[in-house]
């Protein structure tokens, strides 16, 4: 998982110098990046670290584990702390009881979760008549398990003719070799796997469906994510799909970032959350005339803008940004979608766009208010 | 000549704008607690 974290602190880097140049609060972002080596324990460390720096905002991302820890330590740390309040800015960790459940108000959700994706992803397969088998590859943890559940519920009200011909979940971050699945996917006759899997856990993957011999499609959230599209390579192309809340050949703002990070680092910038940080947090900040997070944090809560994606909400109820998403399909470069991916002459073309109240779900939230 | 009125709105309107000025230029830190070596 290095490489995904990696390839995202240089994007958070590069927009933070590049949101420095004019914004419009006329603040300077200066990031410090902490390694959390993935684990909930070492994320706490680190966020006493941040805090001895005077930190007094948090970025994270990759894995829901590590956030559901640290939101819990940002709640009691601003319950502790009045007048040291931090803020949690999720640009990536998805599972649904974070604005649900376990909803907080300092907690701002910038990617959609995973019933969203969810819910856009099956508005699209329940139109594919060819789809009939599905199997249920994920990681053991709250994301992959969230996955399982909400594909289940959405095809069962969407396509209940489908059937789920097999399911597993394997731990994150340690099969190195997919084979035996990719064996067992076969064996299951399924046409289609859906996978949220990301980082090695999809690149392994892939690259032993590849091996393997596996013609069927893989409906993802995450293909376009560092290393992905290396081991895909001219593999796939037509059957592998991302549902995302953003795409190599949006054009736009993204794609002047992407190309401006792609000539600084000869990388791909896909991390388009982070450009809604530091919109929602510039705009917040020049509303609130101040960058105290307390009224930052109340600026934010449901504000809306035009960002690099359309018509963006950070809904009051929950704290989850309401937003377009994109199915895309792996595909060779064309004039119409010239952009490669990590230099593969491949690319993510958008075959179906999802305004935001498709994907947008009901929440649970009852939020406790600062007092 | 302004009227008191007119004279504490103008201070008021001063004591803001200098407070939103005063943050241009603010370094904002945020970390950003993920993986690197793992």
């Amino acid at each position: 998982m290095a490489p995904v974290g990696s390839n995202q602190l240089k994007t958070l880097q590069y927009l933070a110098e590049e949101t420095n140049k004019s914004n419009p609060a006329g603040v300077k972002f200066e990031i410090i990046g902490l390694d959390n080596k993935l684990s909930p324990a070492e994320s706490l460390n680190q966020l006493k670290s941040a805090l001895d720096q005077g930190v007094r905002y948090i970025t994270q991302g990759n894995g829901s584990s590590v956030a559901g820890a640290l939101l819990d330590a940002v709640n009691k740390h601003n319950e502790r702390n009045p007048g040291k309040e931090i803020i949690f800015l999720n640009y990536a960790a998805v599972d649904p009881d974070f604005t649900n459940s376990k909803c907080s108000y300092w907690h701002f959700r910038f990617d959609a979760d995973t019933s969203m994706k969810m819910e856009a992803m099956t508005t699209y397969i329940k139109d594919m008549k060819e789809v009939k088998k599905i199997y249920l590859l994920n990681q053991n943890y709250s994301h992959g398990q969230q996955v399982v559940k909400y594909a289940k519920e959405n095809l069962g009200r969407k396509r209940p003719d489908i059937e789920i011909v097999g399911e597993d979940l394997h731990p994150l971050a340690q099969v190195r070799d997919f084979a035996p699945y990719i064996a067992k996917i076969k064996a299951s006759g399924a046409d289609t796997v859906i996978t949220g899997n990301w980082g090695s856990d999809l690149a392994l993957l892939v690259k032993a469906a590849n091996e393997g011999g596996y013609n069927g499609r893989f409906f993802t959230y995450y293909t376009g994510v560092t290393g992905t599209p290396t081991a895909l390579g001219q593999g796939g192309a037509g059957r592998v799909y991302q549902i995302g809340y953003a795409h190599y050949n949006m054009g736009g703002r993204m794609s002047q970032h992407m190309a401006g990070f792609k000539a600084k680092y000869n990388d791909d910038l896909y991390t388009g959350a982070f450009m809604g940080v530091f919109d929602l947090l510039t705009q917040a900040m020049a509303k609130a005339g101040s960058t105290d997070p307390v009224k930052v944090a109340a600026a934010m809560h449901g504000h809306k803008f035009k960002g690099y994606n359309g018509d963006m909400e950070m809904r009051k109820l929950d704290h989850q940004m309401q937003q377009t998403l994109y199915m895309t399909v792996w595909q060779k470069v064309d004039k119409k979608f010239p952009y490669s991916a990590e230099n593969t002459g491949m690319t993510l073309a958008p075959v179906k766009t999802f305004e935001p109240y498709v994907s947008s779900t009901p929440t649970s939230c009852q939020m406790k208010m600062p007092s | 000549m302004a009227s008191r009125k007119t004279w504490l709105a103008l201070i008021l309107t001063s004591v803001l704008s200098l407070s939103a000025w005063a943050q241009k230029g603010e370094v904002v830190k945020i970390a950003w607690i993920d993986p690197l070596s793992v």
